[in-house]
């Protein structure tokens, strides 16, 4: 009698976990369920594109996961198709994932980050009708190709202006992890610093889990008190941690990947966002019409895939020829006058 | 090397060590009775998404707290009534809180508030304000260490002696303590073991959802999917590094708080030495400590993880 209210309890508390991990792909594509059949009534013709992300973290983690997520939704919505999400942090993960997709007979397959390069690498010859793009990474085939998005262009503005305010000649930076996606944004940060401040030290955190908001907090804590004044974080969930503690010592802070300022009004500058879905659609199109030649697929402001988000409220506090910095390099990195290493140059 | 950068080591060391402090003073209770939790990363991340949910919706700290401890205590019924009462295996009912937490949690966070307006106007809740101990907060350095905390760092630290008390100085902690070590003893002289082991349990459930509480809304002011970032299994070898002793507790969770804060204070500096190898001190000290344990015969509880 016990043994069987026993496994009875166990039976239970087992399916309620299933519940709990699959949860995410049927509220995602729940709300998104209206689009999809609207539209696949008024354009039979598309409903045979299948496009899906992988993601490494949580398409709610404020940062990477989520805009990635996001990409997605704005794709499936443009083409009137479900969206896919499926969050694959492991190499094992990312590999089956995306084999079973493309096996399914998937259109085009994002992974997103250049960690997925190699997991696809392995993959993709024994699929050629699938387009395999990824998110940064070096990889290049006739069927896989990486996105690059420009995004350290923006962080290098934000180390120029971080560098014309600062009183103590110190920075800090905190970053998610050590891979080139995030070092590259750090890197050019403090290479715009130094561009007009030599004498500037820029102090870089890198966080052991980009989950652990606590991390971020105390990472950025102690830049401040070794005298860091401006600070600059791109962590996913931990940046929310950095946020607080710029937030508790009225510290000035940039954001990166997504636009932070409401977290914390009064201390954010600006933030260098990724915006991916209008640059994954216009992948996908072109692929679809036949004109996606194999090669690294570039993103920057003028294509709309990252832009800069001021916050006014801090704008208005900044004296004219800090703000008009923005613009003015911007149009010294677009002209080729200043060049910022990309992702794939070695960062 | 500037004073402020060394104090903020040393603050940041105890904050650190605070979720890990409260977490393995719980298991170090449930443990001497014992029962083996591992399920307490889980538990931890459940209190701490509770915690979050009530500070967000009903902005108080204290209520909170509240919902968080609540959240912990109907997630460790699920682990207390089949291992207890049903005599389950504790490690496969643990591993399976840890599971189904993971997934419940994130679940519950994406459907209460991701994409539903709720956190448009920011996702910061309400925390625990940080409270300066009059004239001892002054101090140097130790001042800011140990007196310049919020109220959840001090019950930690609180917590600690009157368990100590408790365990060492009371026929409660004896009785524990018999029941962990030789419950057919304990029950030949007239203590009740189930009901020590649901107590014990139960009492464990309040420090790790406190501990929880701490992590997402006094640290910090928000809750992330999978926060908790492996602490719960760092306060059990925080207990063995302590030898089951909430004092013991309190040095092993100083360890461990000191390694992280220790791996920042580098960075930070431009210490030119990889984190991972600071990270990995605290564990090679449980170790060595396990190791010394088996020789010397002291500590765990002899009926630790056996149903009674």
């Amino acid at each position: 009698m016990k043994k069987k209210v026993l496994i009875c309890l166990l039976v239970t508390v087992l399916l309620l976990g299933l519940v709990g991990c699959g949860s995410s792909s049927g509220t995602d594509s729940g709300s998104n369920e209206p689009a999809g059949s609207d539209a696949g009534t008024q354009e039979p013709s598309k409903k045979e594109v299948k496009v899906a992300i992988l993601i490494p973290s949580s398409p709610t983690d404020g940062g990477w996961g989520q805009v990635g997520s996001e990409g997605m939704k704005y794709v499936a919505n443009a083409l009137g198709i479900e969206p896919v999400i499926i969050e694959a942090a492991t190499a094992d993960l990312m590999k089956t994932e995306a084999e079973a997709l493309a096996a399914d007979g998937f259109t085009v397959i994002f992974g997103h980050g250049g960690q997925y390069a190699s997991p696809f690498d392995e993959i993709s010859d024994d699929y050629p009708d699938t387009l395999f793009i990824t998110a940064g990474g070096n990889v290049v085939k006739q069927n896989q190709m990486p996105m690059g998005f420009t995004l350290e262009q923006l962080t290098y503005i934000q180390g120029v202006i971080g560098a014309s305010i600062t009183k103590t000649n110190k920075l800090g930076a905190v970053i998610g992890g050590d891979f080139p996606a995030y070092t590259k944004t750090t890197r050019a940060f403090e290479m715009g610093a130094k561009s007009v401040n030599p004498d500037c030290e820029v102090m870089v955190g890198i966080t052991q889990d980009s989950s652990d908001m606590n991390e971020g907090y105390e990472l950025t804590m102690s830049q401040i008190k070794a005298g860091a004044d401006v600070l600059f974080t791109n962590a996913n969930q931990a940046s929310q941690g950095s946020i607080n503690a710029a937030k508790e010592t009225g510290t000035y802070i940039f954001g990166a990947v997504s636009d932070i300022q409401n977290e914390a009004p009064d201390q954010v500058i600006s933030s260098a966002y990724q915006d991916f879905g209008p640059a994954m659609l216009s992948v996908v199109e072109k692929y679809l019409a036949g004109e996606l030649k194999p090669g690294i697929i570039d993103i920057g402001v003028p294509e709309g895939g990252i832009g800069w988000a001021w916050n006014e409220r801090v704008k208005a506090k900044l004296p004219a020829e800090v703000v008009a910095l923005y613009e003015e390099t911007l149009n010294r990195i677009l002209s080729g006058e200043i060049y910022v290493p990309k992702e794939q140059e070695g960062w | 090397m500037d004073v402020l950068v060394l104090e903020n080591f040393l603050s940041s060391s105890v904050r650190m060590a605070t979720p890990l402090l409260l977490a393995a003073l719980g298991l170090s209770v449930s443990e001497r009775s014992g029962v083996i939790n591992i399920g307490v990363e889980g538990i931890m991340l459940m209190a701490a998404f509770g915690a979050y949910l009530g500070s967000k919706m009903l902005g108080s700290y204290w209520l909170g707290l509240l919902i968080g401890v609540a959240f912990a205590l109907l997630t460790i019924l699920i682990f207390a009534i089949p291992t207890i009462t049903y005599k389950a295996n504790q490690v496969i009912v643990g591993t399976a809180i840890n599971i189904l937490s993971t997934g419940l949690s994130s679940f519950l966070y994406r459907w209460i508030f991701y994409g539903t307006g709720r956190l448009d106007e920011g996702i910061a809740a309400a925390t625990f304000p940080t409270i300066a101990i009059p004239v001892l907060s002054r101090l140097p350095l130790v001042g800011k260490m140990l007196f310049n905390h919020n109220l959840i760092v001090y019950f930690g630290l609180v917590m600690t002696f009157i368990l100590w008390i408790v365990i060492y100085k009371t026929s409660l902690g004896l009785k524990i303590t018999a029941v962990g070590d030789h419950p057919q003893a304990a029950e030949s002289v007239g203590v009740d073991v189930l009901k020590i082991r649901y107590g014990s349990v139960l009492f464990s459930g309040v420090l790790i959802g406190v501990a929880g509480t701490f992590l997402s809304i006094a640290q910090s002011s928000s809750f992330g999917e999978g926060m908790t970032a492996g602490r719960g299994f760092i306060a059990m070898a925080v207990i063995i590094l302590g030898k089951w002793n909430p004092l013991g507790a309190l040095g092993g969770a100083l360890v461990f708080g000191a390694a992280s804060a220790l791996q920042m204070f580098f960075q930070t500096l431009g210490v030119e030495v990889p984190t991972n190898l600071i990270m990995m001190v605290p564990y090679l000290a449980t170790v060595i400590s396990v190791l010394l344990l088996s020789r010397h015969k002291v500590g765990a509880p002899r009926s630790l993880g056996v149903p009674y």
